[in-house]
């Protein structure tokens, strides 16, 4: 078995300080963003496939890489199963990419798990046999206010886990955070057009028709967090942080709620995302770490040099939901900025007699940029105002951001 | 007033344009002093003279001297004195009385230097030796002696007799050649050969011999001889009448010395190079020079000739100092006051060295001096360095000590903001050697060196890796032709760790490397054509690979400790400087190098001719200690030849080959101070490498130019690199990462340097290459698709430029320029989802280049006034590096920020940085 790579727990460390030494000395900022464009591409697979010891219909995500600045394209009408001692497992496409298992199924332990895919022109893929990782539970999830070692004050959730066994050491953790958020400038009104038709451009006020003060908001974690504890006499994962969350961050604002998942992983499947996790890390600005492909466990069949991305784990994963409210934290005004600058604007009706059109408020108020707020009431900043205040949409109408639909799981 | 006299001696060409010696002038004078005289022919002309006072002051001169050339009026003024004069290229005039100054040295003067030249050590000995001198005629008288040859006997007819004899130094036994011989009154004479040997034919009775040459006080023998006989003189040097003397040494080394590929580098000389934060750096200094190239301005190491970082041998005082550089590579730990100089072998590398692929850097400490207490200081902007020499024993033994530190703690400490109070850096090096001249026959030298480097990032990290040597050399002179060194070093390299947070995994890792060396080398002058040098090395290495252990009570970190390993490594070597002829000059060396990793050991066995890794493991096999693992042997030639088509025009050219059995490991980009060091064994091969170089040599207008190309095709192989994303520290089965390819280097170096004058300075140009081959038959193991790409320090157009210009004695410029093609990078070629998270795909390894990178750097200095007898002498040094602002880009990366790809570069100097210096020496 190998080892975990101290230096990966270093690297951090080496982090921008040093620059910044230099930057004393210089007085400059030695780091910069660079404009980069791809001047090669590799069209290449991406095989994202986790399955795991829950019961559901486990997913397997197909996908292409892409240039930067583009959006990934799917990988459509593949042949994808998993081989495993008990039998095949097969898979359906239910939305361009993305295969769910077609019947729900659990991971069991000490089975081989194979993953086979056959792409549309009839290129095949192979991964090498899986097993189930040592099941382990999260102990405890705390949230906290600290300050992290680059001085920011926050909230950190901090993951206690044991492993009697010793033989998990790979962890993985993804979250979905649910948060609520609410409309700073919400107002009980709503302008609607009462006219577009040339010359009629005309506008109104009518009492808003649903909700939109209070709505809940979901995202889905998107940096690799991992923690081994390969180096540690027990298999004790204590105090980790899971995820830091800054107290300029709007998503604490009122009350946020984080399911954590904890994913046990496979030795070479912890270190396949771990380089990945370096490769896009700020190493050390004296020694940058060779970067190049990086070999998984799944291989083409059809041609051998063919470079696949992708790690078929099968991994045990366990989750705990948490809560918290701003106020457990800090007293309760000010408040984190909000996501958005609300601005508040009073723009005119145009009547454009050239076009024999209506523009202005009526096109704001018709693509929902900018939403009312209150009515115009004659500040000379404003030149050539209309009738009302408007402000972005997200602050007076939260479903610009979310749901106004209150998840199942919350507990006020 | 020119009250004192400078006797300066120029070698080459010193003739001033014809126009301004044609230039014609009219003097008359009427019972002027010729002191008065010379005054005013300096204030009409624009020469100087130099000259004492009381010379001039007894002759009077009258005349009209009409439209005369300056020379013409010159011959006249001084017609009917005791004066000669010489006019230098500058304009000055130089006056004396009774001798006269030569403008060119006798045919033979270099001849002794070409047979030696070549070893550093022996050149640096005749260095010491004044090469010529102002002779002053009243020490020549001495009393003379009378010698008795044989007795007057009837019986003998003979009208004449020989007599022979060996000239030797009194000072120190060494034979002194070319010593002129004659006979008064008599035209025959002969001049003593190079071992001092002289033969002359006698007549019968009384003789008056005179020995006289340059080097050595005039000495005459009143012989009378009756028989064949012998006579040995010892000669006493002639260093009184020395007053002051521009040496200009070893000036046409560059075409006559036989390897090529050998750079020198005078440190005193290198001083005015202006350099970062004012530092004198000879390290810096090297890499301007054509073949040596740095990664980038934070690399840590140096790349000669297309080789790797780990393939350069340094040595100080004959020990390996395995990573002279404080602060990632921005400062040498090389003490530049305590350094006396620098020789680089990237070509040809003599078979005394060896170890290493690409290079040898030999580095000379100084001898202390062991008359006077001497010393050098210097304060700048972020370090501060001391160098003092003692004598102890009054011309026997001397003790040098240096010390280096920084006071950036300080710096970083009383800044405002709170995130650099939290970092810290910091280092030092300390320098002491100890000489000792026994006796006549034997000498000693004592180095210990230390350096450490201290650097906190975060509050919760501490990084620290000292450098430690310690060297004896013993040398023994049996006689004129055998001399013997006994060598005896110690090194270690050492880094740690220490990591202090918030959570349970606090912990101390350590890394330990330790070779202990014992070298005999024997110097054998066989005879006029043949110098041998031959000896043997054994070197034990010592490596604690790693340990980590928990760090507080909460810890729970696992204490682990990886396995020492320890090897022998050996080599039997002996090379032949042989003179050909006259023109052809070879230097053919044979090193039998050999490496054993020994236990106590484990080694893991995998199965051959497959991917080592799970499924190749056969098992852990032990040994018991002292038992052989493996062992390797390898042939190392080193021939080198010149042959000289003119005294100024040389083509050297010379086969290198080299085995290496400590490797390096870095899975990063550039070299880094927590780079681990591994000693080959059954699954790491030995690197090895082949080196062609040719090269042509021309120095121009009296040396005063020195031109040359240099081209060369290298070949390695077993080259180390890693498996992407190998983890190298602390791991156990450290062969599954390791890949081992070929290597292949090839270029053109070109270098004109202006050697002297008031501008002086160099150009270098280098074409250059270097490739890498990592193929398998298994698709984990290539790189590339298994085709030769750029290695990470592969950058084939590099120029430098270091120009030194005098204003006065007092004032000069300096400046540097660079341009280097951008290094090689691997860049991300495009994105992809895995697990929500965005990241990137990279292209073929090295496919891209950063921007090419250019930098000026400039220099003034200002020496304080130069009298004779001041107690000190001062020089202040003002530069800016980089003038032109150029952000240098050093690296681009690719980060995940808040879940978007953002590409990014780093630089480290991007604005220019002025810095200035105070220099003290006494």
């Amino acid at each position: 078995m190998r080892i975990e790579n101290i230096s990966n727990q270093l690297a951090p460390l080496f982090k921008v300080a040093n620059i910044l030494f230099f930057c004393l000395i210089t007085l400059v900022s030695c780091t910069s963003d660079i404009e980069f464009e791809n001047q090669t591409f590799e069209d290449l697979l991406v095989i994202d496939a986790t399955i795991t010891n829950e019961f559901l219909r486990q997913e397997v995500r197909l996908t292409r890489t892409y240039a930067f600045g583009e959006e990934p394209s799917f990988e459509t009408d593949a042949t994808v199963k998993v081989l495993s001692n008990g039998g095949d497992i097969l898979f359906e496409e239910t939305e361009p990419g993305i295969y769910l298992s077609i019947s729900a199924f659990k991971a069991e332990p000490n089975v081989d798990y194979q993953l086979q895919i056959i792409t549309k022109n009839n290129r095949s893929y192979t991964s090498t046999n899986q097993n189930l990782t040592t099941e382990t539970q999260i102990d405890n999830i705390k949230v906290d206010r600290i300050v992290n070692d680059d001085n920011v004050d926050g909230v950190a959730f901090l993951v206690d886990s044991f492993d009697p066994t010793n033989t998990a050491k790979f962890y993985k953790y993804e979250f979905v955070e649910t948060f609520k958020v609410v409309a700073p400038m919400w107002v009980d009104e709503d302008a609607v057009v009462v006219s577009d038709v040339y010359p009629d451009c005309e506008v109104g006020l009518v009492p808003r028709s649903e909700d939109k003060k209070v709505c809940y908001r979901t995202e889905i974690s998107n940096q690799f967090n991992l923690a081994s504890t390969a180096t540690l006499t027990e298999d004790r994962v204590e105090g980790h942080i899971a995820h830091f969350l800054s107290n300029q961050d709007y998503k604490m604002s009122h009350r946020y709620s984080m399911l954590l998942k904890q994913f046990v992983l496979s030795n070479e499947g912890y270190e396949y995302l771990e380089n990945l996790n370096r490769f896009t890390a700020e190493g050390s600005a004296f020694s940058q770490v060779q970067t190049g492909f990086l070999v998984g466990n799944i291989k083409s069949d059809t041609n051998v040099s063919e470079k696949v991305i992708g790690y078929f784990e099968v991994a045990s994963v366990d989750s705990q939901r948490v809560f918290f409210n701003y106020t457990d934290f800090y007293p309760p005004t000010p408040l984190p900025p909000y996501i958005e600058d609300c601005f508040i604007s009073a723009p005119p009706i145009k009547v454009d007699p050239q076009r024999e059109i209506c523009s202005g408020l009526i096109n704001i108020i018709n693509t929902g940029e900018l939403i009312f707020y209150e009515l115009y009431d004659g500040d000379p900043v404003f030149v050539d105002p209309g009738p009302y205040y408007m402000v972005p949409r997200s602050c007076g109408d939260c479903t610009a951001l979310g749901t106004n639909i209150i998840p199942d799981f919350w507990i006020e | 007033m020119k009250k004192f006299l400078l006797v300066l001696f120029v070698l080459g060409s010193l003739v001033v344009k014809a126009q301004d010696l044609d230039k014609r002038v009219s003097f008359s004078f009427n019972e002027t002093s010729l002191y008065d005289a010379i005054i005013n022919i300096e204030a009409q002309t624009d020469y100087q003279f130099y000259f004492i006072e009381t010379w001039l002051q007894e002759y009077k001169l009258t005349g009209i001297y009409e439209n005369l050339s300056f020379p013409e009026l010159l011959d006249e003024v001084f017609n009917n004195t005791l004066i000669n004069y010489y006019i230098t290229q500058d304009r000055k005039v130089i006056l004396t009385k009774y001798n006269r100054i030569y403008d060119e040295l006798p045919n033979t003067f270099f001849e002794p230097e070409i047979v030696t030249n070549t070893i550093t050590l022996a050149s640096k000995e005749e260095s010491e030796d004044p090469i010529f001198y102002n002779k002053n005629t009243t020490q020549a008288v001495n009393e003379i002696e009378t010698v008795r040859i044989g007795k007057e006997r009837e019986s003998v007819k003979q009208s004449a007799f020989i007599l022979q004899g060996i000239l030797a130094n009194a000072k120190n036994g060494y034979p002194a050649a070319n010593v002129a011989i004659t006979i008064e009154g008599r035209r025959s004479g002969t001049v003593s050969k190079e071992d001092g040997s002289f033969s002359i034919k006698l007549a019968k009775g009384q003789n008056l011999v005179k020995f006289q040459s340059l080097e050595f006080q005039d000495i005459s023998k009143r012989v009378i001889i009756y028989n064949n006989g012998t006579l040995n003189v010892d000669l006493v040097e002639a260093l009184e009448g020395l007053d002051e003397v521009l040496l200009r040494g070893n000036v046409n080394k560059a075409v006559k010395d036989a390897p090529a590929g050998v750079t020198k580098i005078d440190v005193e000389k290198s001083k005015n190079v202006p350099l970062v934060l004012g530092e004198r750096d000879i390290f810096k200094v090297a890499a301007s020079l054509p073949g040596i190239a740095t990664a980038g301005e934070g690399a840590n190491g140096f790349n000669v000739r297309g080789g790797k970082t780990d393939q350069n041998l340094i040595l100080l005082d004959d020990g390996v100092i395995y990573n002279p550089a404080h602060f990632f590579g921005i400062f040498s730990a090389i003490n530049p006051f305590s350094t006396e100089e620098v020789t680089i072998y990237k070509g040809h590398v003599p078979a005394e060295y060896g170890g290493r692929l690409s290079s040898v850097f030999d580095i000379l400490t100084k001898d202390a001096s062991v008359d006077k207490i001497k010393g050098e200081a210097s304060i700048g902007l972020v370090t501060s360095n001391a160098v003092v020499e003692v004598p102890i024993v009054k011309e026997k033994s001397g003790l040098l000590i240096g010390g280096r530190t920084t006071y950036s703690d300080l710096i970083l400490r009383n800044l405002d903001n709170e995130e650099l109070k939290k970092s810290s850096a910091s280092f030092y090096d300390v320098i002491a050697k100890y000489n000792h001249k026994i006796n006549e026959k034997n000498e000693l030298k004592v180095t210990a060196y230390y350096s450490k480097d201290k650097f906190s990032i975060t509050s919760d990290s501490l990084f620290g890796y000292s450098n430690r040597m310690a060297s004896i050399k013993w040398k023994h002179t049996f006689n004129d032709d055998n001399t013997a060194a006994v060598l005896l070093t110690n090194s270690q390299y050492k880094f740690d760790i220490e990591f202090d947070g918030q959570t349970n995994r606090n912990f101390e890792l350590g890394y330990t490397l330790n070779e202990t060396a014992l070298k005999l080398l024997f110097n054998k002058k066989y005879n006029a054509k043949h110098l041998f040098k031959y000896g043997l090395e054994v070197k034990r290495y010592d490596i604690s690979p790693g340990f980590i252990r928990p760090l507080g009570a909460n810890s729970q970190v696992e204490s682990r400790t990886i396995a020492d390993e320890q090897a022998l490594e050996g080599a039997l070597f002996i090379s032949d400087i042989f003179k050909v002829t006259k023109d052809l000059q070879i230097e053919a060396g044979l090193r039998y190098s050999f490496f054993s990793a020994v236990g106590e050991a484990s080694q893991n066995i995998y199965e051959d001719g497959v991917p080592k890794g799970g499924d190749s493991f056969i098992e852990t096999r032990t040994y018991g200690s002292g038992e052989a693992i493996e062992t390797y042997g390898n042939p190392e030639f080193r021939i080198a030849g010149r042959y000289l088509f003119t005294p100024s025009f040389s083509v050297k050219g010379g086969v290198n080959t080299s085995a290496q059995y400590i490797h390096r490991l870095s899975s990063n980009t550039t070299a880094s101070p927590i780079d681990t060091w591994k000693l080959s064994d059954a699954n790491i091969k030995p690197q090895r490498a082949v080196q062609y170089s040719l090269g042509l040599f021309k120095n121009l207008n009296e040396n005063m130019f020195e031109l040359s190309l240099e081209g060369y095709y290298k070949t390695s192989k077993d080259i180390l690199d890693y498996k992407v994303g190998a983890q190298l520290l602390l791991n156990e089965q450290l062969e599954q990462e390791v890949l081992q390819g070929d290597g292949k280097a090839y270029g053109i170096e070109f270098l004109l340097k202006k050697t002297y004058g008031k501008f002086n300075g160099w150009i270098g140009y280098t074409y250059a290459r270097s490739l890498l081959k990592l193929d398998s038959d298994f698709a984990e193991e290539r790189v590339n698709n298994g085709e030769y790409f750029s290695s990470n320090y592969d950058r084939p157009h590099d120029f430098s430029f270091v120009g030194n210009f005098k204003l006065t004695e007092r004032f000069s410029f300096s400046s540097n320029f660079v341009y280097q093609t951008g290094r090689p990078v691997t860049a991300a070629t495009g994105s992809f989802i895995i697990n929500d998270v965005e990241a990137v795909t990279f292209s073929d390894r090295n496919e891209f280049r950063i921007p090419d990178y250019y930098r000026l750097d400039l220099g003034f200095n200002v020496e304080g006034n130069h009298k004779k007898n001041k107690l000190a002498h001062s020089f202040w040094t003002i530069s800016v590096y980089n003038v032109l602002g150029r952000n240098n880009p050093y690296s681009v990366f690719f980060v995940n920020e808040g879940g978007e790809i953002k590409a990014k570069q780093t630089s480290i100097f991007t604005v220019p940085v002025p810095s200035i210096s105070y220099n003290l020496k006494f």
